[in-house]
């Protein structure tokens, strides 16, 4: 009788194997991160003079350099007032030599001045890739509402606007009051 | 004797699984058509439409009748352009079975500019703000490139396919096509 709940335990479990390898392929497609937790970002004023926007990049993932894009209070960011890190710099079959980031990656940005109200508005574009999926991400775009409060700087507000359909958005976005 | 019985049932059951993900390997992560995810009908896909390259609006129901390919991509997107060749010699190879199409979430200007440079040889639509949208109608969740639905003659989606169409994907899409033809085609 032991003998019997034993083998049927075992049946159970090895039949519960079978199911969850039969379903996997299935699941594929549903592993794969939304862009706003493949690509998890955050700024920050870091001090009078630099700002930070920082991606956690998730593992097996990258960004590729010359497609970002930054706007503060509405404005495009010149690339002379951005510093990135070093990248991967690769020779792609399709794009020639790029630059990608992976893993952790902070973008420091020059002189990103606030408004008259002390509030400083950050719209962030990137796009990027999942290595092993093949698949790439829309650009998306993330905006950043930091405001000064009793001499500190908070992060009072943070958006996703999602892929190409979002940027549009983004102009009238960081336009409001 | 029951005991016997439940160690062929876990045999079975592993190669079923084994020939499952044997099969997965083969073809792709193919989408099978009992669980493709499209919320939208044959109808509502053949009334949209989108401009071309010159920016003429082309209606999808036009390609009704046969089984469509509808491949979304864009020129940012390395994968995408990975499988542009093979999508050419399937319309070259089997434009009378089925009509290839892109359509690109990019812009207008991007798509000439590629265009130029890379020949395709099927009709090519440009929406930067609705293709992706669109793409997620027909079963992309995730929204990711590139991805691709066979379209059967009356504009089911009856396959989905997220990721670069490889030969074993291109041999898969045939074979689904040659399913799908209209019973005159047969």
């Amino acid at each position: 009788m032991k003998r019997s709940a034993e083998s049927s335990r075992r049946l159970a479990f090895a039949l519960l194997g079978c199911a969850l390898a039969a379903v996997q392929p299935a699941r594929a497609n549903d592993d794969l991160l939304p862009a706003d937790e493949a690509f998890r970002a955050t700024a920050r004023v870091a001090d009078a003079r630099w700002t930070e926007v920082r991606f956690e990049i998730a593992p097996g993932h990258y960004l590729y350099r010359q497609r970002f894009a930054i706007e503060a209070g509405g404005k495009r960011v010149a690339n002379a007032r951005l510093v990135f890190p070093k990248g991967h710099v690769k020779q792609d079959p399709t794009f020639g030599r790029v630059e990608t980031h992976e893993g952790v990656l902070v973008i420091k940005l020059r002189g990103a001045t606030p408004d008259a109200t002390g509030k400083l508005l950050l719209g962030v574009t990137a796009q990027g890739c999942a290595e092993q999926a093949g698949v790439c991400y829309p650009p998306f775009t993330q905006v950043f509402e930091l405001n000064r409060s009793a001499g500190e700087w908070v992060a009072a507000r943070q958006a996703s606007l999602g892929s190409i359909a979002g940027q549009s958005a983004l102009k009238s976005l960081v336009q409001k009051p | 004797m029951n005991r016997r019985i439940a160690w062929a049932l876990v045999g079975a059951g592993i190669l079923l699984a084994a020939l499952g993900g044997v099969a997965s390997y083969l073809t792709g992560a193919a989408t099978t058509p009992a669980t493709v995810e499209s919320s939208a009908n044959g109808a509502s896909i053949h009334a949209e439409s989108f401009p071309d390259v010159s920016g003429q609006r082309q209606t999808l129901a036009q390609w009704a009748g046969k089984p469509v390919l509808v491949n979304f991509w864009a020129t940012w997107c390395a994968p995408c352009i990975e499988e542009i060749p093979r999508l050419n010699a399937l319309h070259s190879k089997s434009s009378n079975s089925v009509q290839v199409i892109g359509i690109a979430a990019d812009s207008r200007p991007n798509v000439e500019r590629f265009i130029a440079r890379l020949p395709i040889a099927y009709p090519v639509l440009v929406d930067e703000a609705r293709a992706i949208a669109f793409s997620r109608r027909l079963g992309n969740r995730p929204g990711l490139l590139p991805y691709s639905v066979v379209l059967d003659p009356s504009g089911e989606v009856v396959a989905s396919f997220l990721g670069v169409l490889d030969d074993g994907k291109i041999r898969q899409i045939e074979s689904i096509i040659a399913k799908n033809l209209p019973k005159a085609a047969k």
